[in-house]
């Protein structure tokens, strides 16, 4: 059927022509990132982008410099930073993850006392002002003694209500209650039936939320500081954080950091994006 | 789910060969195993022991270059052994002022000695006087002869009720710099200039259009009428001030009218001779080294800025005491600052006063101030050293620090009431020409009313407690979907798989939350001070302008967030969920990319993007609707449209689009993954058009999730703080045109110190949250039915 195929090849351009233009107004700012990591303090403010000069397209490259990312290892400590980072964010990914996904399942596909008044409790969770809870909140952590522990961090965020709500909605639309009784049949437990038929299941949404949940706590730089207290402990996003002050700035250097805090997100999305885009959900129904 | 109906049949046969399935790594993808792996390399990393060194003392602050300087001299007493050790832990402002009011509000611990810049400082000052979380230094500092020691001025930001409660680090006189070549170039005399009308008068013929077009290239002084920053310095200079010595607001006098509207003559109208270049700023920079304007105010610490940011302009800039505002007035001014605090909770307050004297006063820290940042010393008997009448080269081999220090003692006094900054956007209004008003508007709002803001009788009652039930009694309804596993399979595993949850839930919501309750009926002074007023906050939040402002603001956001970012995600996804194109795996990289950094560069973003001349935003502007269409339109307002001041709402949506559109695609994406192919392409070749086909079959498939992104959405955007409190410096913008319902309740609550009206705030909020999502679940539900 040719007229089917101009069709499709036609509308594949309609949809390049939409998008194309859209990514590259959301990557100007990227480019803008990259070129100042690399823009020495002289040149920062010089051009918008990349110096200009008699180089090839009209660039002067030789003005560049690696300076920002060698200064940003030399004077911050830029390894541990990283270290705790990557293990807030798995940490608090994989955690916020399993419980969201567990509660969601609940509220979902069993029926039991009180799922009225926990799904209300999840709803409530989720319309509560956040900055309303600063105060006190700063104050439960003091007398759990939890303050400048990893663990005053990672806790309060293992359960946040809108994946439980997210979990929910989507067990609703991808988990079929027949396959649970299959499993209950097979001589499953409740725990193997989670695990071994609801968790593949969910594969999409626990790849989005992984990402989700990991990003909150690689970008999150106030937190950090308020709940861990010693240098030793901040996560990289508050190194970066602290590079903007109010009577100082040093913006090369910023960006070297962001550079450098956005390249394993990066990679984690590459990873994981499979997850909510390859289909697998119907896959395993079918 | 009638999809999932339909295929019950061959589900059920199926599924236990996929029970069976023995592969325990199915659980998870490979992206989800490298999170795993990750984690459980990184805890044994994490937790290995680590030798830490514990100090005898800790001091916050919030400047890493304060932390350089203090560094060596510590490390000095510490090899001598006169003193113990001091750990520096250098916390961004924002985290220091969360950290120092937690300890004051709620008796958590703080450090020993805390540096804070005057806003946060401010914080503290509220209420009586026995609630102010610092030290009184007062008695000490008479008993040691500071008060005399010390430039008086300086002291002014920690003096509240005629108690001071910090060590000065600083005097911070301004003075105007200008671009020397440019003036001299021009034959002008800046000798001649004493006032601000000189000014105007004499470097006018500066103010020159190079490329014909009308409009100048050049401008006399930076300032805009939102700069707050500049506005301060200016009214403090004239005399008056906004503060009266009781720091109540007194700023309707003659000499500040007359200030507000020589300021507006300067950004308006014909005699126009500002514009702005901004500070910290790539593209105010850029504009800086383009000569775009001739002057701008610098205190000593700005100046170092300028040295260290702009190398090019070495020999090119001179100083000069400011103009005055009228002949024989004062010649300079202040801007910024910062002090060192003892916590009241500290232990053993007299050996650390020795150590804050022992920092703050040694002539070894005036050096490297000047040497290191260009701050002169507020300690008088060190401005004999001769490092301040080195020539210096940066600015015209003038003897910069010397200059500074004879303008010292000019130096006006200021406030340290914590409503400061509010009252400064109301002048900010004042001198906004772009939005006249009348005179009707309501003034200051709660400014030094303290326990005597105004209430009535009027008012509704709370819905919150009967939309709870409300909605308990709908989810009771909605109880028992189809083909629900009943109790009877392990009975305690619902509770189990929700305990987590209901554990975070209680211990770090619903216990705070309780207490919020208890706040929202107490009027708060400060830290610790409060009184029953039952119902009032309420009542008081029904009629208060700001908060309608507020509201409306908020509605603006979320219609924006739902109507523009909402859709623009879904066809995002649709379109990147189309068989066959390829690049999709980069291309939702791309979209997803906002995410992946941090607010801090989007702030930093924002500033580049949104800048009135060099901002690329009005640079396309002007370049497609300026040149190219400039028949149609007339160029030239585009490259000077205030984003920022004039259309806050609109910036802060554009931000948001950038920022959370790739979020909901990845939603929109993990939703899509359930719509039924073969019922799509079914429908396709029954001849169902593209739209039939996004209703018919699409839209049902991912309405559970799609329904929850808009709650999302909403519940997201009704609680927008983030965003502005970055974009818009901590405030509402120009004319609170920016002020959110959380940045409002921010405002009353850790700015101004209410804790009680800013838990009233949360309350109503709630309330509004409650009822969209009750609204949206019913509309869903009907749509489903």
């Amino acid at each position: 059927m040719p007229t089917a195929r101009h069709k499709s090849v036609l509308s594949t351009l309609g949809a390049y022509a939409v998008l194309l233009p859209l990514a590259v107004v959301t990557l100007v700012p990227f480019v803008w990132l990259v070129t100042s990591a690399f823009k020495s303090r002289e040149q920062f403010f010089g051009s918008m982008f990349l110096p200009r000069g008699e180089g090839v397209l009209g660039v002067d490259w030789a003005a560049l410099t690696l300076e920002n990312f060698t200064r940003l290892f030399s004077e911050i400590a830029i390894g541990r930073a990283l270290l705790n980072s990557l293990f807030l964010s798995s940490v608090t990914a994989l955690l916020a993850t399993l419980c969201c996904a567990a509660g969601g399942y609940a509220l979902a596909m069993y029926k039991f006392k009180g799922r009225g008044i926990c799904l209300g409790i999840v709803l409530a969770a989720l319309i509560v002002p956040a900055p309303l809870l600063i105060a006190p909140g700063y104050q439960v952590l003091f007398k759990l003694g939890l303050l400048d522990t990893y663990t005053g961090l990672i806790l309060p965020g293992i359960a946040p209500a809108f994946g439980v709500f997210l979990f929910r909605q989507s067990v609703l639309q991808s988990v079929p209650p027949e396959l649970l009784e299959a499993g209950r049949l097979d001589g499953c437990g409740e725990m193997g039936i989670f695990a071994r038929v609801v968790l593949p299941l969910l594969r999409p949404m626990t790849g989005a939320f992984l990402m989700i949940t990991f990003l909150a706590m690689w970008n999150n730089f106030i937190g950090p500081q308020i709940v861990l207290q010693s240098p030793d402990k901040q996560p990289l996003s508050v190194a970066i954080a602290q590079l903007k002050g109010v009577y100082y700035e040093d913006y090369g250097l910023m960006m070297a950091g962001t550079l450098v805090s956005v390249a394993p997100v990066a990679v984690l999305f590459l990873l994981l994006q499979r997850d909510f885009v390859s289909g697998l959900t119907l896959g395993a129904v079918k | 789910m009638k999809q999932q109906a339909s295929h019950t049949t061959s589900t059920t046969t199926r599924a236990p060969r996929f029970a069976a399935r023995p592969g325990w790594l199915s659980y998870f993808s490979l992206g989800g195993w490298a999170v795993v792996v990750v984690a459980i390399v990184s805890t044994v990393l994490v937790v290995l022991p680590e030798d830490r060194a514990e100090s005898d003392v800790t001091l916050w602050t919030f400047a890493p270059p304060h932390a350089r300087m203090y560094e060596p001299i510590l490390e000095g007493w510490e090899r001598d052994g006169s003193q113990g050790s001091v750990g520096i832990e250098t916390l961004s402002l924002p985290a220091l002022e969360r950290r120092m009011l937690g300890g004051f509000m709620s008796g958590v611990p703080v450090a020993d000695l805390i540096e804070a810049e005057r806003r946060v400082a401010s914080r503290a000052f509220g209420g009586p006087v026995e609630s102010v979380g610092f030290l009184d230094l007062t008695d000490r500092l008479r008993e040691d002869g500071l008060l005399d020691a010390i430039n008086e001025s300086s002291f002014g930001p920690w003096t509240y009720r005629s108690r001071v409660f910090g060590l000065p680090h600083d005097v911070h006189p301004v003075m105007l710099c200008y671009r020397a070549d440019l003036v001299e170039a021009a034959g002008i005399d800046v000798a001649e200039i004493e006032t601000w009308d000189d000014f105007a008068r004499i470097m006018r013929p500066l103010m020159a259009d190079n490329d014909g077009d009308g409009a100048p290239d050049r401008y006399l002084i930076s300032f805009w009428p939102t700069y707050i920053d500049n506005i301060e310095p200016l009214i403090l200079q004239a005399g008056d001030g906004l503060f009266d010595d009781d720091d109540m607001v007194s700023f309707a006098t003659e000499t500040n009218a007359r200030v507000i509207a020589t300021m507006a003559t300067w950004v308006a109208g014909p005699d126009r001779i500002a514009a702005d270049v901004p500070e910290f700023s790539a593209a105010g920079n850029k504009l800086k080294l383009d000569g775009y304007v001739v002057a701008a105010l610098m205190p000593d610490w700005l100046s170092n800025i300028w040295r260290q940011q702009l190398p090019e302009l070495s020999g090119k800039l001179k100083l000069m005491p400011l103009p005055a505002w009228e002949p024989g007035g004062r010649r300079t001014s202040v801007w910024g600052g910062t002090m060192l605090g003892i916590p009241k909770s500290a232990e053993n307050p007299d050996e650390l006063w020795q150590y804050a004297k022992r920092l703050y006063l040694s002539p070894e820290l005036s050096r490297s101030l000047y040497t290191e940042g260009d701050i002169i010393s507020p300690v008088r008997a060190h401005w004999d050293d001769p490092i301040y009448d080195a020539p210096d080269e940066f600015y015209g081999g003038q003897p910069k620090g010397r200059m500074y220090i004879d303008l010292a003692p000019d130096v006006p006094r200021r406030t340290s009431s914590p409503f400061n900054k509010m009252a400064l956007e109301r002048v900010q209004d004042a001198a906004h020409p772009a939005q006249p008003r009348g005179g009707g508007r309501p003034g200051p709002h709660r400014c030094g009313t303290r326990g005597s803001r105004p209430r009535t009788a009027a008012g509704g009652r709370g819905r919150g407690p009967r939309a709870h039930d409300a909605q308990r009694h709908r989810d009771r309804e909605a109880r028992g979907g189809p083909a629900m596993s009943d109790t009877r399979h392990g009975r305690f595993a619902p509770y189990l798989f929700l305990a987590p949850f209901l554990g975070v839930f209680a211990v770090f919501v619903a216990y705070p939350l309780a207490q919020s309750v208890v706040l929202s009926t107490r009027q708060m002074f400060g830290p610790t001070a409060s009184v029953y007023v039952g119902m009032d906050n309420f009542r008081f939040l029904l009629q208060d302008p700001l908060f309608h402002k507020a509201v409306r603001n908020t509605l603006v956001f979320t219609a924006g967030s739902i109507f523009i970012q909402l859709p623009v995600a879904l066809g995002l996804a649709l379109l990147l969920d189309r068989p066959g194109l390829r690049g999709r795996n980069a291309l939702r990289l791309v979209f997803f990319a906002p995410q992946l950094v941090g607010l801090v560069f989007l702030a930093v973003m924002a500033s580049v993007i949104f800048q009135k001349r060099t901002g690329v935003l009005n640079q396309i502007l002007e370049e497609v609707l300026g040149n190219r269409l400039g028949w149609v339109l007339q160029s030239g307002p585009w490259l000077d449209y205030p984003w920022l001041e004039s259309q806050v709402m609109w910036a802060l949506i554009l931000s948001a689009l950038w920022m959370y559109a790739g979020l909901n695609m990845v939603y929109f994406l993990a939703a899509l993954q359930n719509v039924d192919r073969s019922l799509r392409e079914a429908a396709s070749i029954d001849g169902a058009g593209v739209v039939r086909r996004f209703f018919a079959v699409t839209l049902p498939a991912i309405t559970p999730v799609a329904g929850f992104v808009v709650l999302l959405s909403v519940v997201g955007s009704l609680q927008l703080f983030e965003l502005p409190y970055i974009l818009l410096n901590a405030g509402g913008g120009p004319d609170n045109q920016g002020l959110t319902i959380v940045t409002y309740l921010y405002q009353s609550g850790f700015e101004t110190g209410d804790l009680g009206y800013a838990s009233a705030i949360g309350w109503v909020l709630a309330v509004m949250l409650a009822v969209f999502t009750l609204l949206q679940r019913f509309v869903l539900r009907e749509r489903n039915a």
